[in-house]
């Protein structure tokens, strides 16, 4: 596929990482020539210098060949309209904005995106969408990673094994016999640092992380089984008052958990004391024991570190559980940083790039693909899709379908009901399959989702 | 059914070369728009949809893109031939020079994958398609491809 991105910062390097690492024909433009240098000598991509926006730069860009556009500036005025130039003057198919301020992000206004008016088919907004992961983060601490799947009835848990798990060095076929109304499944495992895909005889051991996806309604019983207790969270330090510390504060206030804020920059401190109701509002460095003391983070439940710099966050979160707040969370962009973790006792991290590049390669599949969420560095992914008719999947019985070794299914949704993905299920058209797929298999689960050539 | 049935003499064309598969469905879409009267994008648009469930691409250089059309009264098509083939990520991975591309009315009985069924079995024949691509006229071809039918029908 020709993909062409707009904006060679943060966002749209990862994006452009990702897609050209799986053979995508990748054109990146942006206005500032070292950014485009960065990335054509990195990646295997091109590269234009130029005003994303601007007709001839994205005609030079190969626009008329593109089949998607990803505008990911700095700008949402420029996303917007370079979206629009490239619907009607290059009728490029798929077209995905980033979008940041809030306005333009409200519901009530979503019908402005309509192909007839504006024309963008997704907007991204890496702020929302790591202000949701960082809630995720919040409610489940026990996870290290968590992702909802089939309209919030299924979810993807990251859960680390340690030594109070009472199913550890137990085979999972086993686990299916003792728990045999449990809807949940292994499907991953990252042990010593290498992810795969098991195998019914394969054991848990302790320090693995493992990936399991579960029916919502036994999420609680899965982590008990996997030896962690669910907790509520009452009291949250963030620090960081921009857009994503704001957003989660706001969410924060809905779920009647009290959050204290630590800004550095004083203008944006007031914004956001302006915009919240009840969230107390510090002006100052998170890096300071004294300020993150009257902020109480020793009584915290949680602390969330969220300010724009990367470096910045780990070591606020580290001040933080010096200062004796039990579980630091802290957003990390650079994933050659989160190595790091362990040794600096921070417990969990949000990537902004996961929730965005996942939002982008549902466009990129072939066959009725609702949902990919990319997991660690792009090791494997977790597909949910729709069984089409004529494809390979359709008619067959589980067992039948001769799936790859690094493929396994995490749950079938019929009419709506979440089922366990048995050897005797049958598989039918119209059904939504939940799959894990280590990088290198998931052509062979596009070819497993793709119709057949008489699909009309 | 016959393939002169459903295809018109204008609405076969050879091309030099297409950049890409979206190129050459922008190609058949102004084909198909003057030949049949529809309008070009929505064409565009209803291949594209069709590709990204799966790829038409059916191997030895020939695809079939097809699409379910909305106001259509019959099942039609056209041919294109391109001079340079286009990598257009078909099963055995060979680049395509041979597109017939089908349209059929949104509730088209069993009619649409007849017209599939025949199309596919003319462009299996590899003397009939090394002769069409000896013949880059659209003329030639448009005989090549009728005449070729009535002979094995009778």
């Amino acid at each position: 596929m020709k993909v062409i991105i707009c904006g060679a910062g943060q966002v749209g390097w990862q994006i452009a990482r990702h897609l050209s690492g799986e053979r995508n024909d990748v054109t990146v433009v942006d206005s500032n020539a070292d950014l485009v240098r960065r990335a054509t000598e990195t990646l295997d991509v091109q590269g234009i210098a130029g005003f994303a926006s601007y007709p001839d730069v994205l005609e030079r860009a190969g626009a008329r060949d593109a089949d998607m556009i990803i505008a990911a500036t700095h700008s949402d005025e420029v996303n917007m309209v370079t979206c629009q130039v490239a619907h009607s003057v290059f009728a490029v198919n798929r077209k995905i904005a980033r979008l940041r301020s809030q306005s333009y992000l409200n519901a009530i206004y979503s019908d402005l995106y309509r192909r007839d008016h504006l024309p963008i088919d997704v907007v991204i907004s890496p702020e929302r969408e790591v202000a949701a992961a960082a809630m995720r983060r919040l409610s489940a601490p026990a996870a290290f990673d968590t992702e909802v799947f089939m309209d919030g009835k299924a979810q993807l848990l990251g859960i680390t094994i340690d030594e109070n798990c009472p199913v550890v060095n137990t085979a999972l076929r086993q686990l299916t016999d003792l728990f045999s109304t449990l809807r949940s499944i292994v499907v991953g495992i990252r042990r010593e640092g290498t992810l795969f895909a098991p195998e019914p005889g394969d054991q848990i051991f302790v320090g693995d992380n493992c990936y399991i996806f579960c029916h919502t309604d036994d999420v609680a019983r899965t982590l008990e089984i996997f030896g962690k207790t669910q907790k509520k969270q009452d009291r949250v330090v963030i620090v960081g008052g921009g857009n994503v510390g704001l957003t989660v504060a706001g969410a924060l206030e809905k779920s009647r958990t009290r959050a204290k804020i630590i800004e550095l920059n004083r203008a944006i401190a007031e914004r956001a004391a302006e915009a919240l109701e009840r969230t107390i509002v510090l002006n100052g460095d998170g890096l300071d024991s004294a300020l993150l003391n009257e902020a109480g983070v020793s009584r915290a439940d949680a602390m969330l570190a969220v300010t724009d710099d990367d470096k910045t966050n780990m070591l606020a979160a580290v001040r933080a559980k010096a200062e004796g707040c039990p579980f630091a969370i802290a957003l990390i962009n650079d994933p050659t940083l989160v190595p790091l973790m362990a040794p600096l006792g921070i417990d969990a991290y949000i990537n902004p790039r996961a929730t965005t590049v996942s939002s982008i390669l549902r466009h990129i599949r072939h066959g009725r693909v609702r949902q990919v969420y990319s997991i660690g560095d792009a090791e494997a992914e977790m597909i949910e899709a729709e069984v089409m008719s004529t494809s390979p999947l359709a008619g067959q019985t589980m067992r039948d379908i001769d799936f790859p070794e690094g493929v396994l299914i995490g749950a079938v949704m019929k009419n709506g009901e979440v089922m366990r993905p048995l050897g005797t299920l049958k598989i039918e058209a119209g059904d939504v399959i939940a799959l894990f797929a280590m990088a290198d298999d998931v052509s062979e689960v596009e070819r497993l989702l793709q119709v057949s050539i008489d699909f009309f | 059914m016959e393939l002169s049935s459903i295809l018109r003499q204008q609405a076969v064309k050879v091309f030099q070369a297409a950049s890409s598969k979206k190129r050459l469905f922008q190609e058949i879409g102004d084909l198909a728009g003057s030949a049949y009267g529809f309008e070009p994008s929505t064409i565009v648009d209803a291949l594209l949809e069709r590709e990204s469930l799966g790829p038409t691409g059916v191997g030895h250089g020939v695809a079939l893109p097809h699409a379910r059309l909305p106001g259509l009264a019959r099942v039609v098509g056209c041919f294109v031939m391109l001079e340079k083939p286009l990598d257009f990520g078909a099963v055995d991975r060979q680049p395509v020079d041979l597109a017939f591309a089908l349209f059929a009315p949104e509730e088209a009985g069993v009619d649409h994958l007849k017209a599939l069924a025949l199309v596919s079995r003319t462009l299996r024949n590899a003397a009939l398609c090394s002769k069409l691509r000896a013949n880059p006229e659209p003329a030639k071809l448009y005989a090549l491809l009728t005449s070729d039918h009535s002979i094995q029908a009778a």
